[in-house]
């Protein structure tokens, strides 16, 4: 290795290193560090303070709330937005004639920002008269009562996230070796025999992807969270980051930032490990 | 089989484009439409004054070039920094490339919302609140476009590069003339998704601008007050419009989408 290749080389790359450290790694560091000391309001070090600030932090009653909200938002959610999008992808996988038009929709809500979709289901939830219940035949006041909130922000979530997740489904099923499928159906299996013992288990590594970056986005909820319902009513979609983005720019309270905030890269990169272990030893097999 | 897996796609496409076209119906619902006891699918009259009032809204001016000037800034600021770290990895040899990639891909599992709060405190001490640079520099880099970047410039021919260096062309020149052109999707698909991602977010923005004529759209649409006077129509009207441009783009580049990450599939 020449040395003045070397000295090139870490020039070009310098942009991204500033950029990585100074954005994303300098403030985890940060946070992780802060969160083990003592420091008062106006930001002087006191001390160490060991896990004492996490021990506070669960004993938290609005924070042990904001956990609960949150892992009920994920187990609706993820099982919700897996099953719509596996069953759009395999409806429409092999090609239907005219149904150009009906992938294109299905892809589309990529195209609408967080604000506008968000903004949309409010209207579309509004109070008693709303749009939803004329056509369902309802009579819940959806984002005042406390179960109903929540599954109003199911149904935003899986909106906002079922166009990207569509796509990278539908793009798996097609990528599918025809000749493996031709060669099945000449062998006499069933169509649905093809589906579960052959396509399924190839898209696998795609569904898994979708699923587990599903997780990661439903235990960090928040932007949805502050336009439509503002953690309300009673608390009951108070998410995690949610309690943060309040906590830090509202009250201001550094330990509670800290800690939550390392807890939430922690408990994102685990679900990432995870992902990562499981679909390295998928490889392996 | 065939008749089901349609009845099935339809009723499915019913509910995803049922939030799109509900919106474009409110958009021209007029005021009196939202005060009948049942709500209504499709407006009493066709109320074009609702777009007349989303395109007046107060500051617009500032928040359209809020929002362009901030994503293009920091799709400018992502492409320099990503071509020339992919133009690195995938060109050069030195010392620590293993450990660099390390540390540019542990990026990857810090998600910006939750140091939200650090962040701030960055930008606010380089006194970048309120503007351009404050939105854009957080959010302009990725370490996936990085990844997907440098895999496209490897598999470019390296007796390129060679040869240019034989003939004395720098490496400006090599990458401006040869390399991004060669590579002309894979940039397009990292510029187009970088500007729409920093054009469409919400919650940095939010945090980092005070000033209400520092906001941008996706900030402003919420802050417009149409909702508090129950003018839904303009607050539609003025999401229709927002979402049009994207819509478009999004139906034109549908099929290079699908191809790139048909490529990506493959690659793997």
């Amino acid at each position: 290795m020449k040395r003045k290749e070397c000295i090139k080389a870490y020039a070009y790359l310098l942009p991204c290193l500033i950029l990585a450290s100074v954005f994303f790694l300098y403030p985890f560091l940060n946070t992780l560090i802060s969160s083990l000391l003592r420091i008062n309001t106006s930001g002087v070090v006191l001390g160490f303070a060991g896990l004492s600030n996490y021990a506070l932090l669960f004993k938290d009653k609005s924070f042990q709330n904001s956990i609960l909200r949150t892992l009920l938002f994920t187990s609706l959610f993820v099982p919700l937005n897996t099953f719509l999008t596996l069953l759009a992808s395999s409806l429409t996988a092999r090609k239907i004639k005219g149904f150009g038009p009906v992938e294109t929709i299905f892809f589309l809500p990529v195209a609408i920002s967080l604000s506008g979709a968000t903004l949309i289901f409010k209207e579309m939830f509004r109070g008693r008269v709303s749009i939803i219940n004329r056509l369902l035949g309802l009579e819940i006041d959806w984002l005042n009562e406390r179960f109903p909130a929540m599954l109003t922000l199911v149904f935003l979530g899986v909106f906002l996230d079922f166009g990207i997740d569509y796509i990278l489904l539908l793009t798996s099923f097609r990528a599918i070796d025809k000749r493996v499928l031709e060669a099945a159906e000449i062998d006499g299996a069933s169509s649905a025999q093809i589906y579960f013992h052959i396509e399924l288990p190839l898209i696998m590594r795609m569904l898994l992807m979708t699923v587990f970056l599903a997780i990661k986005d439903a235990l960090l909820i928040v932007a949805p969270i502050i336009i439509l319902t503002e953690g309300g009513p009673f608390r009951s979609t108070e998410t995690i980051l949610f309690y943060y983005y309040i906590e830090a720019f509202k009250s201001g309270n550094r330990a509670v930032q800290n800690t939550v905030s390392t807890l939430m890269v922690l408990s994102a990169a685990l679900v990432m490990v995870i992902y990562s272990l499981i679909f390295h030893r998928r490889d392996k097999k | 089989m065939k008749a089901l897996r349609i009845i099935v796609s339809l009723i499915l496409l019913l509910v995803i484009a049922f939030p799109m076209l509900y919106g474009v119906a409110v958009s021209f619902f007029p005021k009196s439409d939202f005060n009948e006891s049942k709500a209504r699918l499709f407006p009493s009259r066709l109320e074009f004054r609702n777009y007349y009032r989303a395109l007046n809204i107060k500051n617009i001016g500032y928040y359209i070039l809020n929002s362009v000037g901030s994503a293009a800034l920091g799709t400018i600021i992502k492409l320099f920094s990503v071509i020339l770290g992919a133009f690195a990895f995938s060109h050069l040899n030195f010392y620590g490339k293993k450990a660099i990639l390390i540390i540019l891909m542990a990026t990857l599992f810090i998600p910006q919302d939750a140091i939200l709060f650090q962040n701030y405190m960055t930008i606010s001490s380089l006194h970048l609140l309120d503007t351009w640079l404050g939105i854009a520099l957080p959010l302009s880099f990725s370490a996936s476009s990085l990844i997907l970047l440098t895999l496209s410039f490897s598999s470019s021919e390296k007796d390129y590069y060679d040869a240019s260096r034989l003939d004395g062309a720098g490496d400006f020149r090599y990458i401006s003339s040869i390399l991004l052109p060669l590579n002309q999707s894979v940039v397009l698909l990292i510029s187009i998704q970088a500007f729409v991602s920093i054009f469409n977010s919400f919650l940095w923005p939010l945090v980092v601008t005070n000033k209400a004529k520092a906001r941008t759209l996706q900030i402003a649409i919420t802050m417009l007050g149409f909702m508090e006077e129950g003018d839904y129509g303009a607050e539609m009207a003025s999401i229709v419009l927002l979402s049009l441009f994207f819509v478009v783009i999004t139906v034109i580049f549908k099929k290079r989408i699908e191809k790139a990450l048909e490529n990506g599939i493959n690659i793997k």
